[in-house]
């Protein structure tokens, strides 16, 4: 019996116009995410995955255009939603945290008036049991003196506390998926772990949906049932975690790995890997493949026609003309 | 074997000045400035040739003639004549000249004072810094207008006495920008060399210092331009520092607002001359704010 | 919070003080003010009796020292041309100019506010330029000039509102239009840059992110951060107003301080002059006081300390 995913999503792009052409900033991305589960989507910067988890909630600039062959949420239609329904999901049904907590919370305004607002908004609290929700909610993720917190300004807390706070005013409402878009990036390293923790504790309890956008792929490793690669746009590789991190297929993911010290197996001489050249322009169309201009193994082929559409190797979805796991002998000393 | 097939843009170097030149080009708000500020200049520049008449010749049968595209009006008085029968383009344009003149004097006088003031105060810092600062509260604390009028109205009033007051009143724009570019340079690195090569603190402010500035300058003279133009005319309009029969526009104001009811071109045609004199400077010192941003704004 | 209060008292306190130092210095090495009262016909005897009658042969600082003192009573003299007590002229007057300058300043935060918000709520739209170019224009109008053109189409041609005088409240119209005219383009241009970019900043992200409204996103969550400075320079405005006070009061007849300034300029009346001066420095540093001290009360990272 196969059960519906809470979140399913074909073929989305995302264009925006700029002055010398338009910029493909998501080409084609297709996912599948079961309830409870986490898709991590990797990708170095300017690989659109923060334009992904906007557009799938509505929040792109208003010159960009979305189009999707299906995106939905539980069943919901996403994109010809009226603006109306999509700011009621908003916040009651997907919630998002942002990379920058430092920058991410209204300084004008109280920890407490700031939650507040999303219990009268979405549950259609009172102000007393709002308040007390969020105070509940800020022990839930481990700050204690809640209600001291509560009237605090967003530059008395550190940036961890501060993250947390936005977890807690992001959950409160119990949303059903989480967007996190690198929401640990730019807290230190033991931070990190602790914000983490909250994470995943929470969403055991609540049995939250995640899609967690990050850089880092040993996180990944670590918290992802699913994964996405994504490159210049489009995944390269997707498909469950153990059957990407294990067999990788595209060169891309495999030069990712290899810049990881333990995970492949490295190549002879020892040295950590690089990916040589640099992400193309995304204006305009490309010829070949994306990645052929830095792939160690591209072919003639590889620089005629479209961008290769994914195929299956090795149980997951590859976009490669060639896909296969990595050789020993190609080595980027070039 | 790879084939680098990507296409590499040529990467063209562009100076920053031809950058700026790009932008002013391209910048609506200083075409349309340089526009109108380049017709008053012009009648003010062509005035001694194109100016009809004389005009401070009274013809007083001819009074309060309408403008050509009226009834009454003539091409030998293309706007008209005033109370005492004097031409009114031609007046005008003269006018023109003693608004461009005042605001050039003064600020030019206000630009040396306030320039100086700043890089004092930015490149010494400490106590003689305060003092400036002060002075600067100070100022800003006095009511221009009325400080110029008193001023002006007790001396007595005349062109030259009505520039020394303004520039005395108009210098703390200049003396805030220039101290803080003057801050902003002074502890950079080519200051340091220049003073480690045993270079006079009054050298290295007129070399290093001065260029960067310029640009910041130019906005302020632009703004302090402006205002010392409407001020002069405030005060002949209120009949104190210019005295006729000089043709300044403030003045030709005051003389046609005793017929607004029935000759209202004697008041609107010299406050379109201000107005446009006016827009063009400010449309200029915005638009080469806009340009000289760093980076650029549209 | 209550430091700075002190501190920013303190400040204000030193620079009125000099900036009548400045400007009594200033009359005084002007004119010399035996010659105003007496008239320019006077012998130099009759001078020199009215110059130590009424003490104009006394150091200069002394004589600042007294007035100074006298003023803080509120006793600024009799002025020479009106015969009559300062203080009294003052009184009579004040009522005049503060409403207009209250209704100048509430005309252009109203104006000003919103257009700078409907500008930034669609940048570069035809809705921004037309704001723009109301900026552009407000700020370029003389407001002498103003004052005449507004008379000539609404009093002249329309004959919709008296031309001078202060009998009624519809004279306070068409002055109140001039003055706040000049004060509405700084305060949108502001309010538009700062909408602009506080409506950029993440936790606008994250207000759109959490379902708010527009209507909140916009003007709880933005409009409260970008209206700070506004707050500043709306003060700021209003001692500007004071100032063109004295144009727009004389051009339509408005028996207020700025009228009284004029008139006391043009007979070198200096007690009254004085006073004028003094009292339109006094109300220009309050309102600069005022602006920083709305500034610290309104960003919390300034009033928590």
């Amino acid at each position: 019996m196969k059960i519906q995913p809470i979140m399913k999503v074909r073929r989305l792009s995302i264009d925006i116009p700029v002055p010398n052409g338009v910029l493909h900033a998501v080409k084609d991305v297709s996912f599948d995410l079961a309830k409870g589960q986490t898709l991590c989507i990797v990708g170095e910067s300017g690989s659109g995955k923060s334009m992904l988890a906007l557009g799938m909630i509505g929040l792109l600039p208003h010159q960009a255009r979305l189009f999707a062959e299906e995106l939905s949420f539980d069943g919901i239609d996403l994109q010809n939603l009226s603006r109306a329904k999509l700011t009621q999901i908003r916040g009651s049904r997907i919630a998002m945290i942002f990379q920058e907590p430092m920058t991410s919370l209204n300084p004008c305004y109280t920890i407490g008036n700031q939650m507040i607002e999303m219990a009268s908004l979405h549950l259609k609290m009172r102000r007393s049991d709002a308040h007390d929700l969020a105070g509940q909610w800020l022990e839930k993720v481990g700050i204690p003196a809640a209600s001291d917190r509560l009237n605090q300004y967003p530059h008395q807390l550190s940036g961890g506390l501060r993250q947390r706070v936005m977890i807690a005013m992001m959950l409160m409402c119990g949303p059903d998926l989480i967007i996190a878009d690198e929401p640990t990036t730019a807290l230190d390293v033991t931070i990190q772990a602790q914000v983490l923790g909250v994470l995943a504790s929470l969403q055991k309890e609540l049995g939250l949906s995640m899609i967690f956008i990050t850089h880092d792929l040993g996180l990944v490793s670590r918290i992802a049932d699913q994964v996405g690669v994504m490159y210049a746009g489009s995944f390269v590789e997707y498909g469950s975690v153990q059957d990407v991190l294990d067999a990788p297929q595209h060169p891309y993911t495999q030069g990712l790995l290899k810049c990881i010290p333990g995970f492949l197996e490295r190549s002879t001489n020892g040295r950590l890997g690089t990916i040589p050249g640099t992400v193309p322009s995304l204006v305009g169309n490309t010829v070949g493949c994306t990645f052929s201009n830095r792939c160690f193994r591209a072919t003639d082929e590889c620089f005629v026609g479209a961008d290769p559409e994914p195929k299956i190797a090795a149980k997951h979805d590859v976009r490669c003309f060639f896909p296969g796991p990595p050789s020993t002998t190609e080595e980027s000393d070039v | 074997m790879v084939q680098v097939q990507s296409k590499k843009n040529a990467e063209v170097e562009v100076s920053p000045s031809k950058i700026i030149r790009r932008r002013i080009l391209a910048h609506k708000g200083i075409i349309l400035g340089c526009f109108l500020l380049l017709i008053i200049i012009l009648m003010a520049a062509l005035a001694p040739v194109l100016a009809p008449h004389d005009p401070y010749h009274q013809v007083l049968l001819n009074r309060l003639k309408p403008p050509f595209w009226m009834t009454g009006g003539s091409w030998t008085h293309p706007l008209g004549t005033d109370h005492l029968g004097r031409d009114y383009l031609s007046r005008l344009m003269y006018g023109a000249q003693i608004s461009l003149l005042i605001g050039l004097a003064t600020a030019l006088i206000s630009g040396c004072i306030g320039v100086f003031l700043g890089l004092v105060a930015g490149y010494f810092g400490g106590r003689i810094d305060q003092l400036v600062m002060f002075l600067v509260t100070v100022k800003l604390s006095v009511p221009t207008i009325l400080v110029a009028l008193a001023v002006v109205q007790l001396v007595g009033g005349s062109l030259e006495v009505v520039i020394l007051v303004l520039g005395m009143l108009l210098w703390h724009q200049f003396t805030v920008v220039t101290r803080s570019v003057t801050m902003q340079i002074r502890d950079m690195d080519y200051v340091t060399s220049a003073r480690t090569i045993g270079l006079s603190a009054m050298r290295i402010l007129f070399t290093e210092i001065l260029p960067n500035i310029s640009n910041q300058i130019i906005v302020v003279v632009t703004l302090t331009m402006a205002s010392a133009i409407v001020i002069e005319a405030a005060l002949s309009f209120l009949g104190v520092g210019i005295q006729p029969p000089l043709p300044s526009w403030g003045i030709m104001i005051a003389e046609g607002k005793e017929h607004i009811f029935f000759r209202p071109w004697l008041v609107l045609i010299p406050g379109t001359a201000l107005l446009i004199l006016v827009l063009g400077i400010n449309l200029l010192g915005d638009g080469i704010r806009d340009v000289t941003v760093p980076g650029g704004r549209s | 919070m209550l430091s700075y209060l002190f501190r920013r008292f303190g400040l204000a306190c030193l620079v009125a003080l000099s900036v009548s130092l400045l400007t009594f210095a200033l009359l005084h090495f002007s004119i010399d003010p035996a010659i105003a009262i007496a008239g320019e016909d006077a012998t130099s005897e009759d001078i020199e009796l009215l110059r130590i009658a009424y003490g104009y042969d006394r150091p200069l600082w002394i004589q600042f020292g007294e007035w100074f003192l006298k003023a803080l009573k509120g006793d600024f003299g009799v002025s020479p041309y009106f015969g009559l007590p300062v203080q009294t002229l003052i009184l009579d007057r004040m009522s005049v100019t503060f409403t207009l300058g209250a209704l100048s300043i509430l005309f252009a935060i109203v104006f000003g506010v919103s257009l700078g918000v409907i500008a930034a709520i669609s940048p570069n739209t035809w809705i921004d330029r037309i704001s723009l170019t109301v900026g552009v224009f407000g700020q370029a109008i003389p407001n002498f000039w103003f004052s005449l053109l507004l008379i000539i189409i609404f009093a002249v041609q329309l004959q919709l509102v008296p031309v001078s005088g202060s009998e009624s409240a519809a004279s306070y119209i068409l002055p109140t239009i001039v003055l706040g005219t000049n004060a509405i383009p700084p305060i949108m241009r502001l309010t538009r840059t700062g909408m602009l970019d506080t409506l950029s900043a993440d936790y606008i992200r994250t207000a759109w992110a959490k379902g708010l409204s527009p209507g909140s996103v916009f003007f709880k969550h933005a409009l409260r951060n970008a209206i700070i400075p506004v707050v500043a320079v709306s003060a700021i405005q209003a001692a500007h107003l004071l100032g063109g006070s004295i144009v727009v009061e004389s051009v339509f007849a408005l028996h207020g301080l700025g009228m009284l300034a004029y008139e006391s300029i043009l007979r070198s009346d200096i007690p009254t002059m004085q006073a004028v001066i003094l009292i339109f420095s006094v109300f220009f540093i309050g309102f600069s006081a005022l602006s920083d001290i709305l500034n610290a009360y309104f960003d919390p990272r300034i009033r928590i300390q």
